[in-house]
């Protein structure tokens, strides 16, 4: 009970043993659920791996809490394999997933709406129509936005030439048209931008799956792997993967080699690094410097660094009560900006929430990650972690990333693991695989 | 005077801004007070910028900044930085002159463990300024770090400057040196201490006038990296040189030209 | 009446369109092991129920789940990521989330009661 209001187990518990008189002479508010209406009312902001999860899971902790999420499209279509659709392995459409079992299964009511505003206060958020939600919580999983312009010549005009898909959608299509109109003996550029960004292994797989295109289309291209970081997520696999798969096709160039690419010209395809080495692309793909979407920044959930922080056992926000934020809007380090945490901190969220409306404490957080890349077809590498809280912050339990000395034998199931992780997740969170 | 102006900023400042009760955060640290020599340092003066959290602490960009003329008569004379909780808190000492034109410097750092970073600046009048981050780093499975140094480039050294400067008016430089900064703290795969190895001494000169000298310490980041104004009153060059101890050196010269 | 039963009872009448608040009291609160147990519903799918190259946790014997956990922590049992991950667990935790697949039944029908 964090505002004093009364939930309803504490309701009909107190209902129970003294009447409901005084508690309406007192003037305390009586939940719905009391006279058998909902246990509370959430709203959720964003249908991606955190907002359909949390959503889902609060109606299976507690069916009687009303779920409402908010999400402007019919179909979420997953970043996480976009790359094997780029590859060659995988089709756009397996990508895409609806919102039909978290109505029909599991009772939770689904707005295709933008929402544009929070009014934390009279607790309540106001969508593209105009009309309003009412919430006793609110969760906010609405993913990164890029920061337009904060790479010099990159805008969303730019965008439109030199593709990112870091959203995967038109932009995935785009690349992908690119990559097929490309000629052979071309160069395709990728810029990777400094931490913290969405999906910290997704630059480097989405290069191999390039490459895995380029191989069998376009055997004589090169790619280039212009980089903001000198350090990055499984390098070392990576590196060596990248080797053993497609020879010197990829070229890594990190910060401290002049990777850093300070200004992009879409027009000529253009980029030049920190210290002025211009490099020019076939197909340019730039990965931008990004924050929390927008919704989080107009709730004010948002710090200085344009991310959530957030209070590490709940993920509730620090800055406004009664809002909590997930996935990869958050400052949630070390766990990364990936859709295995968005889920894992959605179900946490979902828990922490059911029990804080039950005015109980929630359980001690766990979650988990794994992040799988596929190399090539029947070459994976994985990253994984347990993360809880020690000292008051989020810390890494247990984890770490495939063995360096791993036999293709290893390579060849983490490959299929990918495969059935990517199929499992979606059932999980959207129940369409 | 210390306290009460603390108090006072403390009502006006942003959330984001460090807001110490009591004690200011460099008071028992032992380097900070070498530094000090017994003067109380001000605030405001003087700005730190680090992130709020660093997800790799063998390289974390740092920021400092202090409000001056950098004239003839009142300029920044030295800035010092030290990272409280590494095993060697000292990072760099920068001295700075009024050829600068800002007190501005960006460099990178190590970040053992989440800590504090401080930073005192000291004025040619005799003025002491100080500042203080907080800095969380995290690390995780994902940044699993690489032992080994690929020393294909080994001190490779990287200048950029604009190309046109308005005379008097300062202008960004960026330099770099491929180096491992080895600290001699590290074991290699067998269990040996790999050699301490160390950049020291950075230093920017035009003509016979130095503009910025800077000793570096263990607690600068593989591949030194600092960026520094520069305030050019004609055309010249600029030379960066760089000194590893007892070791090689490296030299680079870049064209200042006015418009 | 255990939470997963619960979710059971709950699921079964919502299949029969029986209103969710009309059939069960309120439940208990998710504790920490619907947590770690839901955590690993992001491989093994909702309930670990999902069949893949992955294998489903649902409905097995605590026994052997809980056999086959403590032999990932260990190293052991040929892992590939479990290692990696069944060493941010006690073994109590371990025995716990092994107890709750064990109980779940193999299809979200129910024919398998606890």
């Amino acid at each position: 009970m964090t505002r004093g209001r009364i939930n309803r187990r504490q309701a009909l518990k107190l209902m129970g043993a003294m009447g409901a008189g005084p508690f309406l002479a007192a003037g305390g508010r009586i939940p719905p659920a009391a006279a058998g209406g909902p246990a509370g009312r959430v709203v959720v902001v964003g249908g991606g791996f955190g907002g359909a999860t949390v959503a889902k899971y609060i109606k299976r902790f507690d069916p009687a809490v009303e779920v409402t999420l908010v999400e402007p499209s019919r179909r979420h279509f997953t970043c996480p394999f976009s790359n094997l659709y780029l590859g060659g392995l995988y089709q756009f459409d397996a990508l895409g997933h609806g919102y039909e079992e978290l109505v029909s299964r599991y009772g939770v009511q689904v707005v295709h709406s933008m929402a544009d505003d929070v009014d934390a206060d009279g607790r309540t958020v106001r969508l593209a129509g105009g009309e309003t939600l009412s919430w006793d919580r609110l969760v906010l999983s609405p993913g990164i936005d890029i920061r337009w312009g904060e790479l010099e010549g990159y805008t969303r005009a730019a965008a439109e030439k030199a593709p990112h898909a870091w959203q995967a959608g038109p932009q995935t299509h785009l690349l992908k048209k690119q990559l097929e109109a490309m000629e052979d003996g071309g160069t395709f550029i990728l810029v990777a931008p400094d931490n913290p960004f969405r999906c910290p292994p997704g630059p480097y797989e989405r290069v191999a799956m390039v490459a895995n295109y380029l191989k069998s289309h376009k055997p004589k291209s090169k790619i280039l792997l212009l980089d903001a970081k000198d350090n990055f997520s499984k390098q070392g696999l990576f590196l060596d993967g990248w080797r053993k798969n497609y020879g010197d096709m990829i070229e890594w160039v990190g910060r401290s080699q002049d990777g850093e690419v300070v200004r992009v010209d879409a027009d000529r395809l253009e980029v030049e690094t920190e210290f002025g080495t211009t490099h020019k692309a076939s197909v340019l793909n730039v990965v931008p410097p990004q924050r929390a979407g927008f919704i989080a920044r107009r709730a004010g959930v948002t710090d200085a660094s344009g991310w959530a922080p957030v209070e590490p056992r709940t993920f509730a926000s620090p800055r406004v009560e009664g809002v909590y934020v997930i996935g990869d809007a958050t400052e949630a380090a070390p766990m990364p900006k990936s859709g295995f945490c968005a889920n894992a901190q959605g179900k946490v969220t979902a828990a922490a929430i059911v029990a804080d409306l039950a005015g109980v404490d929630g359980p001690d957080p766990s979650w988990a990650n794994t992040c799988y890349s596929t190399v090539a077809p029947g070459y994976g590498i994985s990253v994984a972690g347990v993360y809880g809280i020690r000292e008051g912050h989020i810390e890494e339990i247990s984890g770490g990333v495939s063995p360096a000395d791993a036999d293709a034998a290893f390579r060849r199931r983490e490959a299929e693991y990918a495969v059935a992780w990517y199929r499992a997740i979606t059932q999980d969170t959207w129940g369409t695989a | 005077m210390y306290r009460s102006l603390a108090v006072l900023l403390s009502g006006l400042m942003l959330v984001a801004a460090p807001v110490w009760a009591g004690a200011p955060p460099w008071e028992r640290v032992e380097a900070v007070q070498n530094v000090l020599d017994g003067e109380t340092p001000v605030r405001g003066a003087i700005h730190l910028d680090l992130p709020l959290v660093s997800r790799d602490g063998s390289a974390v960009p740092l920021t400092v900044e202090v409000d001056s003329p950098m004239s003839e008569d009142d300029y920044v004379a030295s800035i010092h930085l030290f990272a409280v909780s590494n095993p060697y808190p000292e990072i760099a000492t920068i001295h700075l002159t009024p050829r600068m034109g800002q007190a501005k410097v960006a460099t990178r750092v190590r970040l053992n463990e989440s800590q504090r970073v401080v930073a005192v600046a000291r004025t040619n009048t005799g003025r002491v300024y100080a500042d203080a981050r907080e800095v969380r780093v995290t690390v995780a499975g994902c940044l699993a770090r690489d032992a080994t140094y690929d020393s294909d480039t080994l001190m490779l050294a990287r200048v950029r400057a604009p190309e046109r400067f308005s005379a008097g008016e300062p202008g960004e430089v960026t330099t770099l040196i491929n180096h491992p900064m080895e600290t001699g703290l590290r074991k290699n795969g067998d269990g040996n201490l790999i050699p301490r190895r160390i950049v020291h001494r950075v230093a920017a000169s035009v003509g016979a006038e130095t503009v910025m000298e800077a000793e570096l310490h263990r607690s600068v980041s593989a591949d030194p990296y600092l960026r520094f104004f520069v305030a050019p009153v004609e055309d010249g060059t600029l030379t960066v040189r760089w000194d590893e101890e007892g070791g090689e050196s490296a030299v680079r010269e870049e064209s200042l030209r006015l418009r | 009446m255990g939470k997963s039963q619960w979710f059971q009872v709950w699921v079964a009448a919502g299949l029969l369109g029986i209103g969710g608040s009309a059939v069960a009291d309120t439940p208990p609160a998710p504790d920490r092991v619907d947590v770690i147990a839901a955590t690993c519903g992001n491989c093994h799918g909702t309930d670990g129920r999902f069949v893949s190259a992955i294998p489903p946790l649902a409905g097995r014997p605590a026994d052997e789940l809980y056999a086959r956990l403590r032999a990932f922590k260990r190293g052991d049992n040929d892992p590939t990521v479990m290692d990696r991950l069944a060493g941010g667990y006690t073994d109590d935790e371990l025995k716990a989330v092994a107890r709750y697949f064990s109980r779940v039944a193999e299809s979200p029908s129910g024919d398998k009661e606890r």
